[in-house]
Parts: structure tokens; C-alpha cells; sequence
């Protein structure tokens, strides 16, 4: 797993480690190790009352629980695209029922 | 031999041991205790290796954890993971520059228990994670490429560099420098290259005239060499370095999103970007991961 190594409930660095090791490690590190992936954890993150959060700008933003791989724009338009391209299907099936239904066209 | 008979007093240089014999004293070069791998808490493999012409037994630690060598004469080859590549943007019309891959560092390495820490891959648009043995031995990880103003992609600086993200509209020489040192652990032909740098993203660019100005980004660095430039033409994400470094993401097509780096130390590649000004067609690729560190002990066989 990728451990993130907490010290002052900032994030000073990630390592690879098995869990097996994670007691080890904290006593040799002096530090809290936690897992970094549900939230992307990442150096400099800060843990405050409110969560896990990171600088942003200039402004601490709460970070989000994490649901596999962020797409980028490209996916998310292909994403989109794909829903748009079924939904014009879906209507023109629709449309050819309907006709059938008004005697417009032979089923 | 030196003969007693003649000498009452003698010092004995350091390193050196004497010995007393009949008729006189032999002094001899003082033989190294011997190295031993006594053992390793986290996830190891062990190998046999040629160094210089001699054989050693060679420990590759992948997982963090406690290491226990006896004696002199253990070596150490290690390095931080490599940088991650950085997202391409299509606003400001580049792709992004490769990730740096990890530092190294090699030495030699006294008998002790040491914390072993194997340095993570960078996520995207984040440099990678420092290796370290104890406190006294550290291989930060490669740096993430980054832009510092509007058309700009550099490549991240590390163990080779990141290649140059491709720009649309200028054309400077944006590369990630490498340490300039071999790459490969220990000089042995046994072994394979490391901190490859990943390639930039590619930008492809047609203003809202129709004018298509598109540009080819820059290689990912192999074997501690800086990063490529981009290139006039063409759209396409530079190569990763030489060994695992991420293949930067295209300025078309649908191969937007930089490479992960896939071997020790490797840098991710930067992500391409895709801009059309008279319609909405405006894309952007995520740069690849960087790859984890690792740390080689050699003991003489």
C-alpha cells in the first residue's frame, strides 16, 4: 500500500509499505503512518477538525473520499457523448413506435 | 618479514595487523570483518550480480521496513520515485512536461539496523517521494513538470529529466535536467537502467481563423541525461526515457492522458492538450504517475 507519513498532522512524505510494517515503521519514523489513497493524500496535506485538506491557492479545500481515477476532460466529453449518442437512440426508437401506434407506419 | 633481532620498538600503521613470528614480525593489511545480510523486515528479493568483476549477492527491498547488515563492505544503490507528469491545459495551450525521474544515490554502507524507506511514485502534477536508509542516506524523488506562465511546459528536473510539454506559440527549450551520472546500479551490466524521465504532452492548437499551430513534445530523459525539446511538428507526446518512463499524452485523438512510468524510479508523462477556438472542443489529458523507489544492498559472495 502507499502510506502516507504523518508528523504534526501534515503529510511529509508517501512510502511503500506493507501493513505488516506500519507499527515498525511509525516507532522507527516517530510519525503516524495512514493510508493515503482514499483520500489521494499527497506532501504538505494538513489534517485539521474538519478533515483531511489541502492548500489550494492559497485556501485550505476540504479534500473528497476518493472513487477510483479522476477522468480528465477528454473521457468526461467521451462520457457525455456516449449518454447523448444512447439517449438519441432511445428517442428515435421512440418516435418509430409512436408512428406504429398512430397508424402512421406498418409495425 | 621484518627481523626481530634488529627492531625493539615498532609501531603498527593503522588497518594493518602484526604478527609475531619465530625471527621476526609480519605485518599484513587488516582483512574486513566481511559483510553479511543478516536480514529485512519489509519485501525483498535476493539475486547474484557481477560489480567491477567480483560476485555479490544483491538484495532488491521494494516495501519500507527495518534493515539489519553485520560488518564492512555492503554497498547501497537506491532512489526516490520518479516525479509525476504534469496535466496538459488546453487554456493556456500546452501539454504538460514530463515527471523527472527519481534521484539516486550509491555509497557504501556500514554494519547496522537501519529504517528503509522506499519513496513512492508522484500522482500527477506531484514530484515523487524521497528513499531513504537511516537518516544519513536520502534520494529525493524526481519533480513533477510545471508551467510558470501562460504557453510554458517545462519538464521536471531528477535522476534524467522529464521531457518538454509541448506549446503552442513559443519555442525555448523547456527541458528537465538529469543528474548527469549513469543510471544504472553499480555499473553492472547485470542490471537494467533507472529514473527514467517521461515524455511531455503534445498540444494541438487551431485558432478560431483556422490557423493550426500544433507541436510534438519532448522525450523523457534515460540514464541520468536531460529531457527532449519539443519538436516543430506534429502533435504527439514525447517518448518515455530509456526503461519504464511514461510516454507523454497526444494533442489529438483520444490518447490525451500521460503514461504512468512502469519501472523503478521512472517519471509518469505529461498529459496532452487539445484547443479548437471556434468550437467547444477544447480537451486536456491528465499527466501519468511516477514509478516507487527502490533500494539495492550488495554484499561481496
Amino acid at each position: 500500500m502507499i502510506g502516507a507519513i504523518v508528523k504534526n498532522d501534515i503529510v511529509t512524505g508517501l512510502l511503500v509499505i506493507n501493513e505488516e510494517q506500519i507499527e515498525e515503521m511509525q516507532t522507527a519514523l516517530e510519525c503516524e503512518i495512514v493510508d493515503a489513497k482514499p483520500y489521494g493524500l499527497i506532501e504538505g496535506d494538513l489534517r485539521t477538525a474538519r478533515g483531511w485538506t489541502r492548500n489550494v491557492g492559497g485556501e485550505q479545500v476540504v479534500l473528497e473520499l476518493q472513487n477510483g481515477e479522476e477522468p480528465d476532460s477528454y473521457e468526461l466529453a467521451m462520457e457525455r457523448a456516449l449518454a447523448a449518442e444512447e439517449q438519441a437512440a432511445a428517442l428515435k426508437e421512440y418516435e418509430e413506435a409512436a408512428k406504429i401506434l398512430l397508424g402512421e407506419e406498418e409495425a | 618479514m621484518i627481523d626481530f633481532g634488529k627492531v625493539r620498538e615498532m609501531s603498527i600503521p593503522e588497518g594493518m595487523v602484526a604478527q609475531i613470528m619465530s625471527g621476526g614480525v609480519l605485518l599484513w593489511k587488516k582483512p574486513s570483518a566481511g559483510a553479511r545480510f543478516v536480514g529485512y523486515t519489509g519485501t525483498y528479493t535476493e539475486s547474484s550480480v557481477e560489480i567491477d568483476g567480483a560476485a555479490y549477492t544483491l538484495y532488491t527491498l521494494t516495501t519500507s521496513g527495518t534493515l539489519t547488515v553485520e560488518g564492512d563492505g555492503a554497498l547501497f544503490w537506491m532512489c526516490g520515485g520518479g516525479g509525476g507528469g504534469a496535466s496538459g491545459d488546453y487554456s493556456d495551450r500546452y501539454g504538460g512536461g514530463g515527471g523527472g525521474g527519481g534521484y539516486l544515490l550509491q555509497d557504501a554502507l556500514s554494519g547496522g539496523k537501519y529504517a528503509v524507506v522506499i519513496g513512492a511514485g508522484g500522482a500527477k502534477d506531484t514530484d515523487g517521494n524521497a528513499t531513504n536508509i537511516g537518516t544519513a542516506y536520502n534520494a529525493d524523488g524526481g519533480k513533477t513538470g510545471y508551467s510558470d506562465f501562460v504557453y510554458s511546459s517545462y519538464g521536471g528536473n531528477g535522476g534524467s529529466g522529464g521531457g518538454s510539454g509541448a506549446e503552442s506559440g513559443v519555442g525555448s527549450v523547456r527541458c528537465g535536467s538529469g543528474q548527469g551520472i549513469s543510471t544504472l546500479p553499480f555499473g553492472s551490466s547485470d542490471l537494467e537502467y533507472h529514473c527514467a524521465g517521461g515524455g511531455g504532452g503534445g498540444v494541438y492548437y487551431k485558432s478560431s481563423s483556422g490557423s493550426v499551430s500544433s507541436m510534438g513534445a519532448g522525450a523523457g530523459g534515460s540514464n541520468g541525461s536531460n529531457g527532449g525539446s519539443f519538436s516543430g511538428g506534429g502533435y504527439d507526446g514525447g517518448a518515455g526515457g530509456e526503461k519504464g518512463g511514461g510516454k507523454g499524452g497526444d494533442g489529438s485523438a483520444s490518447t490525451y492522458k500521460g503514461s504512468n512510468g512502469t519501472f523503478y524510479g521512472a517519471g509518469g508523462g505529461g498529459g496532452g492538450a487539445y484547443r479548437n477556438a471556434s468550437t467547444s472542443k477544447n480537451y486536456e489529458g491528465a499527466g501519468g504517475s511516477g514509478y516507487q523507489g527502490v533500494v539495492y544492498i550488495a554484499i561481496p559472495a
